[in-house]
């Protein structure tokens, strides 16, 4: 039994009892200890690492909502308006402009056979100033080779005069199919309906493939380059096909995250959900967890799809939409929560919230469950009533701290004005009235990285630069253990990661910076490497 | 030149949980009028169809021997039928239940424009003893009232449910919201379930709460049958179970509101069984039966 202690110029463990260490002492894939070497050589021969001599160690970061897509939207071209990083970790620069739009489709127009569409994801242009992005734009580049670009909100896509051709647009009586002047398509369609008519002349899918082997190595590669050791895949189809990928991808020894894939309830019937969850336990493996169900109550503010209290949008439509009668949700959760399963739901307008609180109020009165651990997922414009409501029905929450910071300008001039921007993401409230919560990204919504989501919650400042919610900020300390620990614990894997304790497994992120001692942003810490079950994932 | 494929003739069936979209898909299936049409539903396991109907069954595709098949919808509607019209056995006529949730518009618009398809009716059903009552839920109601203006056909059932002043209001209200549809009210569904009927004789005796123990494995479907029998007594019952199957399944047993239900569980260690119901004859022999399940 080989002792493998990694030196370091410092060590956080996110255990109350043993806050700092000297170094990680690893025997088996777990903890054998932080003290010292001295203490540690008791246990037996010792072989010291000092490989991070000069880095410092923190417990391993947990990613408790982003998706498996992020290992697959990338094979299409980046158009989002933030400067991003692929999974291979090459950079791209937000598109800022309609001639930018331009630069980056001439620049990729050559890539791949030319009977096949050009596809481009991630566009946002709330953000734009002047001329509107249409097909005349897209025809510039060219009129030839079918162009996509598929809107962030995924409702919306620009296409052009040769997409417009191949799908007969012209001739669509169709509200999506948006017209010029001159009457004729101008590119913009809006809307499945009209959308439908491209995925189906062209052929493609921008879902398909998001749980596929390649798919998911590359989704794992992400994580671990922002120091990610655990990652929960938020919405998996969990069909045969894509269970068999899950196992494949993860078998492999060298897979360097531990995946926790959760079942998209809305796509079963409940009853063959849950046997489909507890069947699929029984493959689970020290790097494979199932056993979580998502449920998705609402949309998003930004697109006005959430469902909201009084009083509603601050321009644009009255209220938003379910994605199932509110009847179902409650029945949904008195079945999983029935099940025995554990639940994690989608809920961002306060109208939604309280919807599925009184869901979880009604299945716990009938079967009470302590420690059941059901977490709210986004709550973003949460009350401090719902709050305390989520306090006394014991579940958790996983906070939407990146949206602060991509969507706040939008929510103060658009959607929400001034009131509720203050209390979006409430993590210090959370913190005050003891509910336990992670803090999350929601890739590829926003960029996958713990350290960025953690500097989110300690500033609160919209790319703007203007400060919402001041009193809601919570410190780098507590950041820092929202990434772990907290995240951890909304997973029920508190016992085996989100801290560096005897006992746990052995994964730990390196950083190139003290995320406590130093001044430098927490978005601006290098990581190094990361080690799952005590071994680097980096080769070195 | 290869002729045209004829587009698939689609009828979409909306309205709103609980309207009778199921029974309404059920009856079309039995009733065979539909040669060749595919059935697509949003949750499989509640059509019920006639062993010796079904010819063969996969993980997504029901075929049945009377030519139609049954498919459960998946999340991407889009790309759902796109894969349907490149099926080898192409059915030519499609019958699409929406979620209770959704609004007609959109989906009319997607059947009427999509390659390959040609919209031929959209009906949406409703249920006229819960018409009011969802007209005032403010969480549901904008989609409620969007489910009957913005269809062509209005199929009207339950209101046999009402006594005949309150049915010919709740009629001329469904009317109101849209005047011009056809509207078809059905008639022959016999009588509400107990628990729908305001007028059951409440039992007398006072209420108690019993918890019977059940440490073997038990029949689970003579345990929900004993619970139905006893409705009138009962008012509420749950528990964790055994099932006498090869698997020993556990399950959450539960009446409420006059239904039984069960959820195979891998919560709770208990096998036990508590019953809140009214003192009688009645609640001691479902207490004498429970016990010697
Ligand atoms: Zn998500």
């Amino acid at each position: 039994m080989t002792i493998t202690a990694y030196t370091a110029r410092a060590v956080h463990t996110m255990n109350p009892s043993q806050p700092t260490g000297q170094c990680v002492a690893v025997r088996d894939g777990r903890v054998l200890g932080v003290g010292p070497l001295e203490e540690i050589e008791r246990f037996g021969e010792v072989r010291v690492d000092d490989r991070y001599a000069d880095k410092v160690l923190v417990p391993g970061f947990v990613e408790g909502h982003s998706h498996a897509l992020e290992g697959s939207i990338w094979d299409y071209v980046y158009l989002g308006y933030f400067d991003k990083y692929d999974p291979e970790g090459g950079y791209w620069a937000g598109v800022k402009s309609p001639e930018a739009v331009r630069d980056r489709l001439a620049e990729h127009i050559g890539d791949g056979p030319e009977d096949e569409p050009l596809i481009c994801w991630g566009f946002d242009p709330v953000y734009f100033e002047g001329e509107r992005v249409d097909k005349r734009l897209l025809d510039s580049v060219s009129d030839t080779r079918p162009i996509v670009i598929m809107h962030a909100s995924l409702h919306v896509m620009v296409v052009n005069s040769a997409t417009i051709r191949l799908a007969a647009l012209a001739d669509k009586d169709l509200e999506g199919v948006m017209r010029g002047a001159d009457g004729e398509p101008n590119g913009e369609l809006q809307e499945i309906p009209a959308m439908h008519l491209v995925f189906d002349a062209l052929g493609f899918d921008i879902f398909d493939g998001a749980s596929n082997e390649h798919a998911l190595h590359r989704y794992a590669s992400a994580a671990r380059r922002k120091g990610i050791t655990t990652v929960v895949d938020l919405l998996n189809p969990m069909n045969d096909a894509a269970i068999d990928a899950l196992r494949a991808a993860t078998g492999r020894a060298d897979y360097p995250v531990r995946l926790v894939p959760a079942l998209n309830a809305l796509a079963w019937d409940p009853q063959a959900g849950s046997e489909r969850v507890m069947d699929a336990m029984r493959h689970n493996h020290d790097r494979l967890h199932f056993g979580l169900v998502k449920l998705v109550t609402d949309g998003a503010i930004q697109n006005f799809t959430a469902r909201l209290q009084w009083p509603g949008y601050l321009t644009g439509p009255e209220n938003g939409a379910w994605n199932a009668p509110p009847q179902t949700f409650h029945e949904m959760v008195q079945h999983y929560h029935g099940a025995g399963l554990h639940m994690h739901i989608h809920t961002n307008g306060d109208e939604a919230i309280g919807m599925i609180l009184g869901a979880l109020d009604e299945a716990l009165a009938m079967w009470p469950r302590p420690d059941h651990r059901h977490t709210l997922q986004h709550v973003q414009l949460i009350r401090q009533d719902q709050l305390r409501r989520v306090a006394r029905l014991g579940a958790c929450l996983n906070i939407f701290a990146n949206h602060i910071y991509y969507w706040g300008d939008i929510h103060l001039t658009k959607t929400l004005g001034f009131d509720r921007c203050q209390r979006l993401e409430p993590a210090a409230s959370a913190d005050r009235m003891g509910i336990p919560f992670g803090i999350h990204c929601d890739a590829p919504v926003t960029p996958l990285s713990p350290l960025f989501t953690a500097w989110c919650a300690t500033t609160r400042q919209t790319a703007g630069g203007t400060v919402l919610g001041e009193a809601e900020r919570i410190s780098r300390a507590r950041a820092l253990e929202a990434i772990t620990l907290g995240a951890a614990y909304t997973l029920r894997m508190d016992d085996r990661v989100g801290s560096l304790e005897p006992g746990k497994w052995a994964d730990v992120t390196v950083l190139d910076e003290d995320p406590l001692a130093s001044d430098t942003p927490l978005k601006d810490i290098g990581v190094h490497d990361t080690l799952l079950s005590g071994v680097p994932t980096g080769g070195g | 030149m290869a002729e045209p494929i004829p587009g698939i003739r689609a009828t979409l069936l909306c309205g709103f949980l609980g309207s009778g979209k199921t029974t309404r898909i059920n009856r079309l299936i039995r009733g065979g009028k539909l040669e060749d049409a595919l059935f697509l539903v949003n949750d499989f396991g509640s059509i019920n169809i006639d062993a010796e109907l079904i010819e063969s069954r996969d993980e997504d595709v029901l075929r049945l021997s009377n030519g139609c098949a049954c498919c459960g919808i998946s999340g991407n509607l889009s790309a759902q039928l796109r894969e349907i019209k490149d099926w080898p056995r192409r059915p030519g006529h499609l019958v699409f239940e929406a979620s209770g949730i959704a609004r007609p518009r959109p989906l009319m618009e997607l059947f009427d424009a999509a390659r390959g398809y040609a919209l031929e009716a959209a009906e949406s059903l409703v249920d006229a003893s819960a018409f009011r009552r969802h007209r005032r839920d403010t969480a549901i109601e904008d989609i409620f009232t969007a489910q009957i203006r913005e269809v062509s056909r209005l199929r009207v059932n339950r209101a046999g449910w009402l006594e005949p002043d309150e049915r010919d209001a709740v009629l001329r209200e469904i009317a109101a919201v849209n005047p011009d549809a056809e509207m078809i009210v059905e008639s022959d569904e016999g009588a509400p379930p107990p628990a729908a009927r305001a007028t059951t004789p409440a039992p007398a005796g006072p209420l108690v709460s019993e918890t019977v123990n059940l440490p073997h494995p038990v029949d689970v479907a003579a345990l929900e049958t004993l619970l139905t029998q006893s409705a009138p007594a009962l008012v509420r019952a749950k528990g964790t179970v055994r099932a006498d199957d090869e698997a020993r399944t556990r399950y959450l047993v539960q009446f409420a509101g006059g239904r039984v239900s069960r959820t195979a569980t891998r919560y709770g260690h208990t096998q036990a069984l508590v019953v809140i119901g009214h003192r009688g004859g009645m609640l001691d022999s479902l207490l004498e039966a429970l016990r010697a399940l």
